[in-house]
């Protein structure tokens, strides 16, 4: 399905019992899947490190690094400030 | 300051006592399993609330005496959860459900369960004591030195069921020794969640959310442990083996509703969590092994290999996100408190594994067609009892012949594979042992008598 949110750093979005999170790769906006590669916590309440690019999960403080993100990124199109995604369908 | 346990004593509430003697979950059972989570025998017809309040001693945790106290102190505390039938109720459950659960008996519960509290962990104030001056560096050294020794050696329980003739009843009747606790895993700490106490509870909460699964029931910990106990045969329905739960097994569970249910127990909570959290990945790697071993393929160990992974993170989030932010917070005087967890947590830790080892022993020697009397027993005063009589498992504070005159009967320790009694055999129960009879077929002509001083080999 198509989901639409703020093209913004950090902005989430809930679509049925999935979130997606909104940030900042290598200068770039892409869309995550909200998980953490360890038990799926909660990465937007987790904490960015702008330098590494990185994000720490709240849960058990593991570190999502660019190369976890990027297997969880969505396929997205940025046209000024909405981005546009295209999600799996809610079951 | 109010004393409920002299109140107790006034003979205005005798009819509390009494109700509670006769009330129906208190009841004696019928047979070795009981159908129902609202069923908890407890024979309360040899104390009387004066008596209540006698402390137990170390030396007396394996007692009948501790056994009825800490089956008590168990039921009173599981009130708070909730158990449901896996289908529909039936009319037998509809009106056990309602006895366990009624307002009315949970509030005469709950007026002992102070007196319970103090005479079953009485023994602890008393043999764990904390002095000096505690700072964090201090803990920090101590918990690492405790926990590298701890993980130093390999686990004595399970090479001790390896060793005997029966591994798989051995692990099973351990299975039955935690399933007090991790039937309703996290229950505990469930308790320590209402409230609002600062950054921690929020800490607290993401291992209660590991511990229940996220939400997701097959992962939650109480299923993964049903799913162990299926594996390997045993029955998934909560406490039907009640009656094998030994009384220092009750006391490890009751320990933890205690150090939550008594809020002013938090710190001390928070060391205890810290010290199970601690050594649970060590243990569970090793007993993951030993089921493996033992049953082969077929085992789920799903139980033991979670916590040998998340336990390694509720240990450091433990440490860093509950105990550590507290002494910052409330300073160095909350640290003994802590250390009194740790150190009561790992006392009954030793003290269950000892009171469990024996039983297994003793089970191994009924087994083993052994636990023979050591002279004659045949002059011994016997008794008739009808087909079906149930003695239900009790713990005998001193040695007891159990020996058939006529008829057979069988006798079991926790092993669920009763052995037959026919006449002219009996075993010896050993003191601070465990063990039910059951009557066979026409009925029994049966010794249960205290073995004679001089006949002890
Ligand atoms: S779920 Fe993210 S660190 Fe465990
Ligand atoms: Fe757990
Ligand atoms: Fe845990």
């Amino acid at each position: 399905m198509i989901l639409q949110m703020e093209a913004r750093h950090w902005a989430r979005q809930r679509v049925a019992g999935e979130r997606y999170l909104c940030l900042l790769q290598e200068g770039e906006l892409v869309v995550v899947l909200d998980r953490c590669k360890h038990r799926g916590g909660p990465l937007s309440l987790g904490t960015y490190d702008e330098r590494t690019q990185c994000v720490k999960c709240p849960w058990h403080d593991m570190v999502n690094t660019p190369r976890n993100l990027e297997a969880r990124r969505m396929p997205s199109v940025r046209v000024g400030s909405v981005m546009t995604v295209v999600v799996p369908e809610p079951d | 300051m109010l004393d409920t346990a002299a109140l107790l004593e006034s003979p205005a509430l005798h009819p509390l006592w009494q109700h509670l003697q006769a009330s129906g979950p208190y009841q004696p059972g019928r047979g070795w399993t009981l159908d129902n989570p609202y069923h908890r025998p407890t024979d309360l017809s040899g104390l009387s609330p004066g008596s209540l309040g006698e402390p137990l001693r170390l030396e007396t945790l394996c007692t009948r005496r501790s056994l009825v106290l800490n089956r008590l102190l168990f039921n009173i505390y599981e009130q708070n959860n909730l158990y449901l039938p896996p289908a529909r109720f039936s009319e037998q459950e509809m009106q056990a459900f309602h006895g366990y659960y009624a307002p009315d008996f949970v509030a005469a519960n709950a007026l002992l369960r102070p007196v319970l509290e103090r005479s079953c962990f009485d023994f602890l104030t008393g043999t764990i004591s904390v002095q000096g001056p505690w700072s964090m560096a201090h803990l920090e050294e101590y918990t690492r030195d405790a926990l590298s020794r701890f993980e130093a050696a390999p686990s004595g329980l399970c090479e001790r069921i390896r060793r005997t003739a029966h591994p798989d009843k051995a692990a099973r009747l351990f299975l039955l020794q935690v399933a007090p606790d991790f039937l309703s895993e996290a229950s505990q700490m469930a308790r320590a969640l209402p409230g609002n106490y600062g950054p921690v509870h929020s800490e607290l909460m993401k291992i209660f959310i590991d511990e229940f699964g996220y939400g997701v029931h097959p992962q939650k910990h109480s299923t993964l442990f049903e799913e162990t106990l299926t594996s390997v045969g045993l029955s998934p329905r909560v406490h039907t083996h009640y009656y094998w739960y030994l009384p220092t097994s009750l006391l490890m569970t009751s320990y933890f509703h205690w150090i939550t249910a008594v809020k002013t127990r938090w710190f001390e909570y928070v060391g205890a969590l810290y010290w199970i959290e601690a050594v649970v990945p060590h243990f569970n790697r090793q007993f993951s092994r030993l089921l493996h071993d033992t049953f082969g393929a077929g085992v789920n160990t799903g139980y033991f290999d979670e916590h040998v992974g998340i336990d390694l993170h509720h240990r450091r989030m433990a440490f860093d996100k509950l105990i550590r932010p507290m002494v910052e917070r409330y300073g160095d005087g909350v640290i003994p408190a802590m250390v009194r967890g740790i150190e009561a947590s790992r006392l009954l830790g030793d003290v269950s594994e000892r009171d469990f080892l024996e039983q297994m022993d003793f089970c191994e020697a009924l087994a083993a067609g052994g636990a023979a009397p050591a002279g004659p027993w045949q002059g011994m005063p016997a008794r008739e009892l009808a087909a079906g009589t149930f003695l239900e498992p009790n713990v005998y504070d001193s040695p007891h012949v159990v020996g058939v005159v006529k008829g057979r009967v069988e006798v079991d320790g926790g092993y669920l594979s009763p052995r037959v009694l026919a006449p002219g055999e009996a075993v010896v129960v050993p003191a601070g042992r465990m063990l039910g009879v059951r009557v066979l077929e026409e009925g029994a002509s049966l010794v249960l008598e205290p073995q004679a001083r001089e006949e002890r080999g």
